[in-house]
């Protein structure tokens, strides 16, 4: 372990500034879980295919294992963690319960930030843009029938509250 | 919700959310490979490069030089006695000789990842090649290579199983088919890789983080290899990121008990995605010869088959998978008259073949399942017809011994058919398929006891804590025993808790595995409410000077004659009567008595309950590419009662889509003895993109055993889907695809010799 090579990176995660030091080579995987304690983020395949490790960084969903962590300096990170409220639960998590779109709940975290990132960027999605949405992340017990089914419900809601 | 019996249920059969469900989308859920202990240490494990040769001497000085590593173990460093999940014929580190690509030779504990990887390669291995066996046909030749001396021509296991006057039954039949079927290796691939996180304390007791789906038969496995006593050993859980059977086998947990006896401290041992591909564990491969006659009416008579299989390197469960299971299970389904079945298991030098959804049921009821489509179109009966001729009904004993007490197979047929709109014409290159498929769900088959306890506790503010050793997978069975428990005492399932496998704390469970959970720890929880309650209310009598039988428990509340009291004040007034004293109630429950094996000639009524279902697909081929695009898929299922109707949807939607992949999708490739897709880029799943149209269709038989009627639904929703759409490309395109995957080239290449 070479010491001297540590950095010192400043982002805003989860609305908060923080400050870590890290090797370059080191992923916001990585940092999220072993330097921050944030373990909703989950450590699937490492290498940028199933989708666990999603975060927003700056708005855009990514695969947070592919990310080395000098590219996060001065950006905004969000994470399971952030999008959950003080009290109760976003409605993306609580559609998600509704339908049973929640077996095992490994890929849950990652799956529903990609879904958060489909709504921000698109508030009124068809079925097609949140397959296409949640395509990169991997789930092997729910068949995403229902996590399909469970964010349709909340781009309904949403529709709804625009037409007020 | 009513039912059919008039029956009024507050949470059975209900929406009822997953209570695991808060946990998880929050991102609170620790799982198994969250856990972090403070001094542990981290483990890398050497493999072996080549599918079979002697070691002929390791050198690890150099390793054990590396500033940070706690120590280098090889087999000389771990206890020779052979370990597996049926029949032990692995060791915990390779002695004398590898077996396949990744067997496991050496292990590194150390500071961290890095440094025990670079450890690793400085391990030194002198190897001397052997020639290796790929293929189970080969490798059963006279003159093979044995993968194991112990094994004459590579025979894992065999069985031979014939009923009636077998293959000369055939003798009576009009029309006899006959083709030969294959199945491929493929991986659960469950997202959360296996590991094992073993911690000890100075006395040398094992805290044993592992993710398996039977902790209670590991615990014993560990002590039994380790030499240690049970006491020494715990299995803990917290939750796990799948398992669909291929978790009820494990290599990192050995490993890891190894390095924290040596070190003396903390070990984590972690596979990830790739390694689980490349090494292990991998669903059972199949040549299936199979021939089926009946009378010119469509009347069932005869079934001949013959089945290799291959073992992999190492047993792990594929004894039973080929040898039990799929040697019977599918000839269940119908009122065969005759019947005869050799199964073959190899040995061959790649990794070893285990448990994957449905247990050897995929892999023969393909093969049944197209082959009778087949034999309908020869006599010239409408598939769907053929099978409704001769599907069980109600009463009746199977070839085998199964006693069917419950069944809506027909129900299942009949409305699936109508949801797909059978026989509505079609246009060319569009086509259905039809599938059944017949299951056990809580049987017998491993122990001398193979039922499921579970206790109640009464807490002291009148809410609940249920002990179980079933493990959650993310199936569920933790909500459903706690919809049961909140459904039989009355109370509001929020103040049910289910707590987490310790096996210091909880009763004994084999696990969830064979779709058993349901009904063992299901039934078991109702016996143990219902004395919970029994006991509750012989206090409350006292309490409230109203004879028991007035008595009912609502909501939390004891109610009866006009009064009322809260299970919290309730509590309060036991303690101060009875002395603060935990209120508990036992419940148990297990199958019937029968065991099969070749002892009893595999007859017997081996299942409390046998689910069923009925699968229909309906797909568009293009000529032009290939690709199967299945319009719609239904998923008619038996489920005797639904207990959780969200979960039995989930189940479904889950085991469709698994079964699409290994229809279409799914395969790893070996070149000599490696596999050259084993990486989650090369080896696709899939996805979200790749989701037909379900529609599940639920009947309610009722069972006599079942809990409220419930069977099990788990592994059911996998079973038939490969058949349903080879059925289905059959019926589009004209042409018998007798090979798993059915991928977009296979049918082109078919496609384009037809012209």
């Amino acid at each position: 372990m070479c010491e001297s090579s540590r950095m010192k990176i400043r982002f805003f995660l989860n609305g908060q500034a923080v400050t870590v030091y890290a090797e370059p080579g080191e992923t916001l995987l990585s940092v999220l879980r072993q330097k921050l304690g944030l373990t909703g983020v989950k450590e699937g395949c490492q290498r940028g295919e199933c989708g666990a490790c999603t975060v927003l960084l700056n708005g855009r969903p990514v695969n947070s294992c592919l990310v080395l962590i000098p590219k996060v300096e001065g950006a905004h990170v969000l994470t399971i963690e952030g999008i959950t409220p003080e009290r109760g639960l976003h409605p993306l998590q609580r559609s998600f319960l509704k339908h049973g779109a929640v077996q095992c709940g490994f890929c849950t975290p990652g799956m529903i930030m990609s879904a958060y990132a489909l709504l921000l960027e698109n508030p009124d999605p068809n079925e097609e843009d949140i397959r296409t949405a949640i395509s990169g992340n991997l789930c092997r017990c729910t068949g995403y029938v229902q996590m399909i089914e469970a964010i349709k419900e909340v781009a309904e809601l949403n529709r709804k509250s625009d037409e007020y | 919700m009513g039912n059919a019996t008039g029956q009024w249920y507050r949470y059975i059969g209900e929406k009822v959310e997953n209570i695991d469900g808060y946990d998880k989308v929050t991102g609170q859920a620790i799982f198994f490979s969250d856990i972090e202990i403070p001094h542990m240490l981290h483990a890398a494990i050497l493999r072996s490069p080549y599918p079979h040769a002697k070691i002929l001497d390791i050198d690890v000085t150099a390793a054990t030089r590396v500033p940070g590593v706690a120590c280098v173990i090889t087999s000389e460093d771990v206890p020779s006695t052979l370990y597996g999940p049926q029949r032990p014929d692995r060791n915990v580190l390779a002695r004398e000789k590898v077996r396949f690509v990744g067997d496991e030779v050496a292990a590194v504990a150390a500071v961290d990842i890095e440094t025990a990887l670079k450890a690793i390669s400085l391990i030194k291995v002198r190897y001397q090649q052997l020639p290796a066996v790929f293929d189970p046909c080969e490798a059963m030749q006279p003159n093979a290579v044995l993968v194991h001396d112990s094994a004459p021509r590579n025979i894992a296991s065999f069985s031979r199983i014939v009923r009636g006057k077998g293959k000369d039954g055939f003798s009576e039949c009009d029309v006899i088919v006959e083709d030969e079927f294959t199945t491929q290796r493929v991986h659960c691939l469950y997202l959360e890789p296996q590991l094992c996180v073993v911690d000890i304390d100075k006395k040398g007791n094992l805290t044993v983080y592992l993710p398996v789906q039977t902790p209670f038969l590991w615990r014993d496995e560990i002590a039994r290899v380790f030499g240690l006593p049970l006491s020494k050993v715990r299995v803990v859980q917290v939750y796990m990121g799948g398992a669909f059977g291929g978790k009820l086998d494990t290599s990192t947990a050995m490993i890891a008990t190894a390095l924290a006896l040596k070190t003396g401290k903390p070990v984590r041992v972690a596979l990830s995605n790739d390694d689980e591909l490349k090494y292990g564990f991998h669903r059972v491969p199949t040549k299936i010869h199979i021939r089926i006659g009946a009378k010119k009416d469509g009347t069932l008579i005869a079934k001949q088959v013959r089945i290799v299989a291959d073992n992999g390197a190492y047993n792990s469960l594929a004894p039973k998978i080929v040898c039990t299971n799929m040697a019977t299970r599918s000839d269940c389904l119908y009122r065969y008259k005759h019947v005869e079945t050799e199964a073959y298991l190899v040995y061959t030098n790649k990794v070893p073949t285990s448990a994957y959804r449905g247990y050897g049921n995929p892999q023969i009821t393909f093969a049944q399942e197209s082959l009778l489509d087949e034999l309908a179109y020869q006599i010239g009966i409408d598939p769907l017809e053929l099978r409704i001729r001769n599907i069980h009904s109600v009463g009746e004993t199977t070839i085998h011994g199964w006693q069917i007490r419950s069944s809506g197979l027909a129900k299942c047929l009949r409305e699936g058919a109508q949801m797909i709109n059978w026989e509505a014409p079609r246009p060319r290159f569009r086509g259905r398929g039809v599938a059944c498929m017949i299951h056990v769900s809580g049987n017998r088959g491993k122990l001398d006891w193979d039922g499921s306890e579970v206790i109640l506790r009464l807490h002291e503010d009148g809410s609940l804590v249920l002990l179980s050793g079933e493990s959650e997978l993310g199936q569920g069975v933790r909500t459903v025993l706690a919809q049961i428990a909140a459904e039989e005492i009355g109370l509001s399932i929020d103040d049910v808790k289910v707590l987490p496998v310790d096996t210091d704390v909880s009763p004994f469970a084999l696990g969830p595995y064979s779709t058993k959970t349901t009904v063992l720890a299901g039934n078991a929880t109702r016996e143990a409410a219902q004395k919970l309650k029994a006991k509750i209310l012989e206090y409350a009598e006292q309490m409230l000077s109203v004879p028991r039988a007035k008595l009912q428990v609502n909501n939390g509340k004891i109610v009866g004659a006009d009064k009322e009291v809260s299970l919290k004040d309730f509590m309060s007034w036991y303690h101060k009567h009875e002395g603060r004293r935990t209120i508990i109630a036992h419940g148990v429950f297990e199958p019937g008595k029968v065991r099969i094996s070749a002892d009893n000639d595999f007859y017997g009524d081996i299942s409390a309950t046998y689910p069923l279902a009925a699968h229909f697909a309906e797909v568009e081929v293009d000529p032009e590419t290939g690709q199967v695009l299945i319009t719609r898929y239904i998923a008619a299922h038996d489920i005797g009662k639904i207990i959780n109707f969200e979960g039995a949807r989930g189940q479904i939607f889950g085991g469709v889509v698994q079964g699409i992949g290994y229809a279409l999708m799914e395969e790893l490739v070996y070149e000599d003895g490696t596999i050259t897709n084993g990486e989650l880029s090369n080896y696709l799943i899939p996805t979200s993109m790749d989701v037909p149209t379900i529609e599940p269709i639920f009947v309610e038989s009722y069972d006599p055993v079942g809990p409220y009627g419930a069977k099990g639904i788990g592994e059911p929703t996998l079973i038939p889907v490969a058949a349903a759409i080879a059925n289905a490309i059959r019926d589009a395109t004209g042409i018998r695809f007798k090979e798993l995957p059915i991928t977009p080239e296979k049918i082109f290449m078919a496609l384009k010799e037809r012209e």
